[in-house]
């Protein structure tokens, strides 16, 4: 059981306790409650009894005034004593709470209804009250023990206990009978009142008549004092200010609900009390019973009641968790509606939009309250027809109906976008409102069109696609490999790619292939396969290795390309190269043969001339030793001269095929020796400024190429009519690169043949002057063989105080 | 305030010239006993309990302090509005101390002292009459008014009804048995009494006026012409006025919202 099940338990049970608790509380406050009003009840029942009673008795002494008085009245009328007598009877038979009637002068009996009490001597001092102003009032004396005044001991004072012997209240009234002052005195019976009311009352009700002093007159009760003085409490002293009081005391040690009434207009007060635990016995017994079905009502009533809510919280709980559940359904619901990539909206059965959300609100650029509660298919977004296809569906959707199409919409923004519109409903029995989802599909569109192209282009390329997965494993190929190979896409499906070896290549090749693909994730280089019918074939492979995100190997894409063919037509092209190298070294040769024998001529003269001297000198003989010598000299020169040109025509023609280190400025040198005569000739001046630098490549091509650079400015010149011919050699390092500039005064290249000036065959001289191959030659051998770069551009430049223009030839080397 | 300085001024010098002959306040002194008419009916003023024979009232009180300040002795003298001007015109007493209303018929015959008192006239129907239960509803046809006879009441009511009938009756008991009886609908009373009879009775309910009916200022009377007691009695309300002692005996017999104390 969990915590929160057994917080919950606990809860509930501190809960019941305190209910019962309150409950049976609650219970003893009604009783006490209860039991109060009993008591009230009591209170009030026995303040009717004394209000009643005192009424009686003030009804009853009233009737004695009256008495009093007639009697007065009829004795002035002196009557017999026979009449008296009978009169007195009279009385008696119909007052039987008269005791006897008696007449008193100076506290003698003379006159009485009992003959035994004549001359009776009758104290009258403790009679009460004392008349205000001495008028003729009703007294009442204490009791007298005795049935009449002939019995009483007038002496007696203190309090008496009846004992159970009869007694009787004395009262008295003053009359006044030929000027003289009489009492009348009648002795009242007290048990008559005494019966009259105590049989009205319960057995534990007793009545008490007291005098106004509060001297005890009667009681039904055997145990009270006569004469005694009743004990003051608040109840009886209250009863005189408000002419009665009830309420409960203490009376003789004992608790009583008593009511005390004052006689109207005579000193009496009736009490009446009744025992106060007797008079709630009969509530006492009920109030046990009453107390456990009460408490077992009250519990049955709370099990239930926690039951019931017990029940009801459960319920609650339920409800509350259903609840949640609907808000937390509803909260997912409005996330899902706002935060997803969909288009949403929700339309009634009219199609008035009651939701949308604020993707497309975004699409639409509006307001939501522009949008909300319109018609959906008047929004402006949708073309005509499709306002009249949204109509059609949207109001006459059905139960399982699956709506799906391609829009083309206008967006807020002027743009059109493809949406992939949906309709579903949100409740499926009753279709009331339905949930319209689009999806923008325009980019996906593009990228299935970008597919599809890219499809088309990996199915109809001429170059061969093998898609591999990361274990090397061909999983796709595209229908040139399959023209290629001579396999087919199914044959090599999760097979290796090795199946094409051609074992051209040995294993280090295969693992430098490895260790490049693997690190860097690429490879490219020539490679020969074999096809399916054993034929080799070449190609120019390139591999790039295709990542996941978690930058582990996903796949390999291979491309290649058959180089067969081209490598056939680069042999082609190697042997037309070849083929112009030797023309142009044919041409080279030419040149170089006409600046030998160029060369060749002057010394050649001068040892013919030398020699022819010698001869001369030697038939006339003018023969001088000395001057022999120094023509031998010159001979020799001119033949050491001869031998470094043939030197040069030597080292020129033999074909390099090692790279070497050499030095650039005896490169020059070299090329600038073979045509020194010429230039010479011709006034070309050559302004060399050459670092010492070192270049390695293949320095007799380097020099072709100078020899060339060098022979198109001295034909510029000479086809230009250049008075002042200066050729410009700069060469210097420059990050990491040799710049070789030849720069002359020849008027430049025009521009409209800039872009030919290195094209085979392309020439500006008449074809016995030029072949139109030295300047191609000199780029192929730049380009391809000594991995420079050559290019030329006009210059406008100041030399010597005047302007020239010429074609600068750019030569770019790794140093 | 003013008006009670030059009054006392005036009390303290004059009677010292007033008087050749003998006084009641002399005959009072002399003889050491002030008798003080009183009417034992009159609830709240000058009662005599019947059962206990005790005087209870404001004015039996006060009488009893006139006699203390007087350093006399005291005795009571019945007496009513009957025969209140014979009482004291025939000297039964030196004094009826009893709220007397100071109307102009009675200063015909007595001095009044200055007022102490003051009430309302209201009156007193049984509560099962549901005929009468506002003062609009008495002065109305068929409606009998009981009035005891030589009070105020009298002439007030005999001027004010309309169209009640009016009953005078010999006694103010009288009063209440006519209601009681309903030989009469309401009786008219002044306030003491009517506080009495709602206290002492269970079948009184008291119809108070909306708006005051009739004041009527109550004083104690005497023989004209003797201005020695006449001044003596009122420098005794004087004093009791300013030293409590009649506010406590006022408030000792319910009557503090009549007593007037300027």
């Amino acid at each position: 059981m969990n915590i929160a099940k057994l917080k919950g338990i606990s809860k509930l049970i501190i809960i019941t306790f305190f209910i019962i608790v309150t409950l049976i509380g609650g219970v003893m406050t009604s009783l006490s409650i209860l039991k109060e009003e009993a008591v009230n009840a009591n209170i009030r029942m026995v303040k009717l009894q004394a209000d009643t009673f005192s009424e009686n008795l003030s009804q009853t002494i009233n009737t004695l005034d009256l008495l009093f008085n007639s009697l007065s009245s009829f004795l002035e009328l002196k009557p017999s004593s026979a009449l008296l007598d009978e009169q007195f009877m009279t009385i008696l038979k119909n007052n039987p709470h008269i005791r006897s009637i008696n007449l008193l002068e100076n506290n003698r009996v003379i006159v009485s209804s009992n003959a035994n009490n004549i001359n009776a001597i009758i104290p009258l001092n403790d009679f009460y009250p004392k008349p205000f102003f001495n008028q003729a009032i009703l007294q009442v004396g204490t009791v007298f023990i005795g049935r009449d005044l002939d019995e009483i001991n007038p002496n007696e004072t203190a309090k008496k206990n009846r004992h159970n012997q009869p007694s009787f209240i004395p009262i008295i009234k003053k009359i006044q009978q030929n000027n003289k002052t009489y009492h009348m005195l009648v002795a009242l019976n007290p048990d008559y009142f005494i019966n009259l009311y105590a049989s009205k009352l319960e057995p534990h009700t007793y009545i008490d008549i007291l005098r106004l002093d509060d001297t005890v007159l009667a009681s039904s009760q055997s145990e009270v004092v006569l004469c005694d003085k009743c004990k003051a409490n608040a109840i009886l002293l209250n009863s005189k200010e408000q002419n009665s009081a009830s309420g409960v005391t203490f009376f003789h040690d004992e608790q009583y609900i008593i009511a005390y009434t004052l006689t109207k207009n005579y000193p009496f007060n009736l009490a009446v009390r009744t025992k106060y635990t007797e008079s709630l016995k009969g509530w006492e017994s009920k109030r046990y019973d009453f107390f456990i079905i009460t408490t077992a009502i009250v519990i049955v009533c709370v099990i239930l009641v926690m039951y019931l809510l017990f029940l009801y919280h459960a319920k609650h709980q339920e409800e509350l968790k259903r609840h949640q559940l609907q808000i937390k359904n509803q909260k997912k619901f409005q996330i899902l509606f706002e935060n997803n990539h969909f288009l949403a909206s929700i339309v009634d059965k009219e199609g008035k939009i009651v939701q949308i959300n604020q993707k497309a609100l975004t699409m639409l650029n509006r307001p939501c309250d522009e949008i909300m509660h319109t018609i959906f298919w008047n929004l402006f977004c949708f073309s005509p027809e499709d306002k009249r296809w949204l109509q059609e569906v949207i109001l006459n959707y059905k139960k399982d109906q699956t709506i799906q199409k391609e829009l083309y919409v206008v967006d807020g923004h002027d743009n059109a976008i493809i949406i992939e519109f949906t309709i579903v409903p949100i409740d499926n029995e009753e279709i009331n409102e339905l949930v319209l989802l689009g999806s923008d599909i325009t980019q996906r569109k593009k990228n299935e069109y970008k597919i599809k192209e890219a499809y088309t282009v990996f199915q109809n390329t001429q170059d061969g696609i093998v898609i591999t997965d990361k274990e090397a494993r061909i999983i796709n190929a595209n229908r040139a490999f399959e023209k290629c190979s001579g396999y087919t896409k199914q044959e090599v499906i999760y097979k290796n790619p090795n199946i094409l070896k051609s074992g051209l290549h040995d294993a280090a090749f295969y693992q430098r292939f490895w260790e490049k693909l693997s690190k860097e994730g690429f490879w490219e280089g020539e490679l020969i396969n074999k096809k399916k019918n054993g034929e080799l074939w070449s190609e120019w492979l390139t591999i790039n290795t295709v990542w996941d995100e978690n930058g582990e190997v996903q796949n390999y894409i291979g491309v290649f390309h058959d180089t067969t063919a081209q490598k056939n037509h680069e042999k082609e092209l190697r042997q037309k190269e070849d083929i112009l190298m030797q023309q142009a070294k044919m041409a080279s040769m030419g040149e170089m043969i006409e600046n030998i024998a160029h060369q060749w001529r002057q010394p050649l003269s001068v040892i013919s001339t030398i020699a022819t001297g010698i001869q001369l000198k030697h038939e006339y003989g003018i023969f001088n030793e000395e001057e022999v010598l120094n023509d031998l000299k010159s001979i020799n020169s001119s033949a050491q001269y001869l031998s470094h040109t043939i030197d040069d025509f030597r080292n020129f023609l033999t074909k390099t095929k090692v790279k070497k280190i050499f030095k650039l400025n005896l490169a020059l040198e070299k090329a600038l020796n073979i045509l020194q005569s010429k230039f010479k000739n011709r006034e070309i001046q050559i302004i060399k400024h050459i670092e010492d630098l070192e270049c390695n490549g293949f320095e007799n091509e380097l020099i072709q190429v100078f020899l060339n650079l060098l022979n198109n400015s001295k034909d510029a010149f000479e086809s230009n009519h250049i008075e002042e011919k200066y050729i410009f050699i700069d060469g210097y390092e420059e990050e990491g690169k040799i710049l070789i500039f030849f720069k002359d005064s020849a008027g430049g290249i025009p521009l409209n043949i800039m872009d030919k000036v290195f094209e085979p065959y392309f020439t500006t001289k008449h074809q016995s002057q030029g072949t139109g191959i030295g300047l191609y030659m000199s780029k192929q051998i730049i380009h391809n063989h000594l991995e420079g770069e050559l290019s030329v551009s006009n210059v406008m430049y100041e030399y010597n105080g005047k302007n020239h223009l010429g074609a600068c030839f750019k030569i770019v080397l790794k140093a | 305030m003013k008006r009670a300085f030059l009054f006392l001024v005036f009390l303290f010098f004059v009677p010292t010239f007033v008087f050749a002959q003998m006084s009641l306040l002399q005959t009072i002194k002399e003889n050491n006993l002030l008798k003080v008419c009183v009417w034992t009916e009159y609830y709240g003023i000058s009662y005599l309990d019947e059962r206990t024979q005790k005087l209870i009232g404001i004015d039996s009180d006060l009488a009893v302090q006139l006699a203390y300040d007087l350093k006399v002795n005291l005795e009571f003298v019945p007496s009513s509005f009957a025969t209140l001007i014979n009482d004291i015109t025939t000297n039964q007493c030196h004094i009826a101390m009893f709220a007397i209303g100071n109307t102009a018929q009675r200063r015909e015959h007595l001095r009044f002292t200055t007022p102490h008192l003051h009430s309302d006239i209201y009156a007193i129907a049984t509560k099962s009459n549901q005929r009468i239960a506002h003062w609009d509803d008495i002065d109305k046809k068929g409606v009998v008014v009981a009035v005891a006879k030589g009070t105020y009441h009298e002439p007030v009511m005999k001027e004010k009804l309309k169209h009640a009938t009016l009953l005078v009756v010999n006694s103010m008991h009288a009063r209440e048995q006519e209601v009681q009886a309903g030989r009469a609908d309401v009786f008219m009373t002044d306030y003491p009494f009517a506080k009495r009879m709602l206290a002492k009775t269970s079948w009184a309910k008291l119809i108070a006026p909306t708006s005051t009916y009739h004041i009527t200022p109550y004083a104690w009377a005497m023989k004209h012409a003797d201005d020695q007691f006449y001044y003596e009695v009122e420098r005794f309300i004087q004093r009791i006025k300013q030293d409590g002692r009649l506010l406590k005996a006022a408030q000792d017999n319910s009557l503090e919202p009549i007593i007037q104390l300027h």
